[in-house]
């Protein structure tokens, strides 16, 4: 495989709240190699945001980076001066947000908005600026493109101002896109046709993603290679099918065991027990998980489990695989 | 109710619009030469001549009057803007970085705000002296504060908003963030402070040319005008009244404007 255009290594990341630090992020390890589109899951507070917003420096003010490398190519991200991180920030890795309403400036016409990047990474003509606005607008499937250059925001609905967002993003032609569950606030409708043009750029583009979602529905449509999170811990990762088909870690197996289907109709839909822990309820040195699962043993309340390799690229974090703990134990896959 | 709601904004542009043309008109035209003595017609009552009277040295206060509301635009005009932009500045810089910046600039303000803004105006204007120039480095420097506050507290709002965010995310620099995409969602409590100061400055600009501490003769001012008048409030009753009228209407109708900027702004919201 190619060399990794974004290599994160051992990242923690801390909330400081009320002069008390509390981590949010821990140990988060993975790379993203060329072309490929890595997904990001877990339930709502796990930290998969924060991860993607770690990633290009726009961390919530109240929030730090500990300690880890986040390497883009090889440049070490969080040497970076402001100066520096302004060139990488849109023309190297750029950001979908989730919101199309917030993530547009209400006051500036879509045409400007798109054009932005482009205004601050290159040296264009004002023409050829708003040609290739227009054509990449065109790309994303937006209709009466010329017209809609001159549009704002509240002009459009949802699913089209999501178009615009995604065309901010692609406009500087960059490596890496970082898409923030792109899909959560459209409609079912809307959310398939915006799938399809992700699967549309995925294949025209010769670009990586970081999809990040919490539907399962969404991450199967899309990704090569899945990270699963929990608590701010990446529990699981591997390629979609050995995620799918062969989940290791308790975690993604009940997350999985809960997508519902036509097929379970008439039967209660499983449910993972208790809800993610708030910042500050999470214990530190055990397993995250070890309150929800079903697999609980005297390991789990110990020390928290490495990432350890199950086989290639498919790895978990559990005491199940362990070394130490799990391979000792009679524990046979369901 | 809609329409009700905003005719006093429409009384306060109606006001301003007036004002406004007689000042243009004054430029090219007064009915006589605001500063031309006529001794023989001192203190006379309003007349077909004479609509507004004639005062102590026998000018007509008509033009006076018109030749004065020059000198409030251009006072009012200046000083807003010298507090506009410096205020803006100090605003946007210490809401958009916070941090040590941010408390260095918010001290400061705090400090200004501690002194009444008029003794401020004094206190320059007694180390630099009196005169027109002066007059509106001091009020420009009153007003500095309040479009500070306003601009920071605004800054401070929207640079949590997904869209500065997302400007930070395609490479935008905190300029381009500052003028670009915060400013034009801050703007209208800004305009608000605009009309606002705009009849504070008028105020302060008549209250120290009152005090003599304003604009100095021969620049007409409506303050020193009335300053003038009240030795002879009872001979020459219209003397003061107009002249006050004057600056009240000018005052009115920038607070009926900033009133009325407020109301819209709230229904926006």
């Amino acid at each position: 495989m190619s060399a990794p255009i974004l290599t994160v290594e051992n990242m923690d990341v801390s909330f400081k709240i009320a002069s008390e630090n509390y981590k949010a992020l821990e140990n988060i390890t993975f790379s993203v190699y060329p072309n490929e589109v890595v997904g990001i899951v877990g339930e709502s507070g796990c930290g998969k945001s924060l991860t993607s917003q770690a990633i290009l420096g726009i961390l919530p003010k109240n929030a730090i980076v500990e300690q880890g490398k986040m390497k883009y190519k090889h440049v070490d991200l969080r040497e970076l001066k402001d100066k520096d991180w302004r060139k990488i920030r849109g023309k190297n890795i750029s950001m979908i947000f989730q919101e199309p309403m917030t993530a547009l400036n209400p006051l500036v016409t879509v045409g400007k908005q798109i054009s932005e990047g482009l205004k601050v990474h290159t040296s264009y003509s004002k023409d050829e600026m708003k040609k290739r606005t227009i054509q990449m607008m065109e790309k994303v499937g937006l209709p009466r493109a010329k017209e809609l250059y001159k549009a704002y925001p509240h002009q459009l609905s949802g699913g089209m101002q999501q178009r615009v967002v995604i065309a901010i993003a692609l406009i500087a032609e960059p490596d890496l896109i970082i898409a923030d569950e792109p899909t959560t606030a459209l409609d079912v409708t809307i959310q398939a046709q915006i799938l399809a043009l992700f699967r549309k750029i995925k294949y025209e583009r010769k670009s990586s993603m970081i999809f990040i979602s919490h539907d399962w529905g969404v991450i199967r449509n899309i990704c090569d290679r899945v990270l699963v999170m929990y608590a701010g811990h990446i529990v699981e990762e591997g390629t979609l099918s050995e995620i799918l088909n062969n989940p290791k870690h308790p975690y993604t197996k009940a997350l999985i065991q809960a997508i519902p289907d036509h097929r379970k109709r008439g039967i209660e839909l499983f449910t993972i027990p208790g809800k993610v822990p708030s910042l500050q309820d999470r214990k530190r040195d055990v397993c995250p998980f070890a309150d929800r699962c079903s697999h609980r043993f005297d390991a789990c309340d110990k020390e928290v489990p490495k990432i350890e390799r199950i086989e290639g690229t498919h790895a978990a974090k559990c005491h199940l695989y362990t070394k130490e703990a799990g391979l000792h134990r009679d524990y046979t896959n369901h | 109710m809609e329409k009700a709601k905003s005719i006093p904004f429409y009384i306060g542009v109606g006001l301003i619009v007036f004002l406004l043309s007689v000042m243009v008109i004054s430029i090219f035209y007064t009915p006589y030469d605001p500063n031309a003595m006529d001794s023989a017609n001192r203190l006379a009552a309003p007349s077909m001549e004479h609509p507004f009277g004639t005062d102590n040295f026998g000018r007509d206060i008509l033009s006076r009057i018109m030749e004065g509301s020059q000198t409030a635009f251009i006072i009012g005009v200046s000083s807003v803007t010298i507090g506009l932009i410096i205020g803006f500045l100090l605003g946007a810089i210490g809401g958009y970085f916070g941090g040590w910046i941010d408390e260095v600039i918010s001290r400061f303000i705090d400090a200004m705000l501690a002194f009444p803004g008029i003794l401020l105006a004094i206190m320059l204007i007694a180390v630099f002296s009196t005169g027109m120039m002066n007059t509106i480095i001091a009020l420009g420097m009153m007003s500095i504060p309040s479009f500070a506050r306003i601009t920071r507290s605004s800054f401070i709002q929207y640079k949590e908003y997904d869209f500065v965010k997302a400007s930070i995310a395609k490479g935008a620099s905190s300029l381009r963030i500052i003028f670009q995409h915060i400013l034009p969602n801050a703007i209208s409590p800004i305009l608000v402070a605009v009309a606002l100061s705009f009849s504070g400055a008028v105020l302060s600009e008549s209250g120290l040319s009152y005090l003599g501490l304003g604009v100095q003769p021969p620049d007409p001012s409506w303050g020193r005008m009335l300053k003038e008048a009240q030795a002879y409030i009872a001979s020459a009753p219209w003397y003061v009244i107009l002249t006050g009228l004057a600056i009240t209407f000018l005052v009115l109708g920038f607070n009926l404007l900033a009133d009325g900027l407020r109301d819209k702004q709230d229904k926006k919201a």
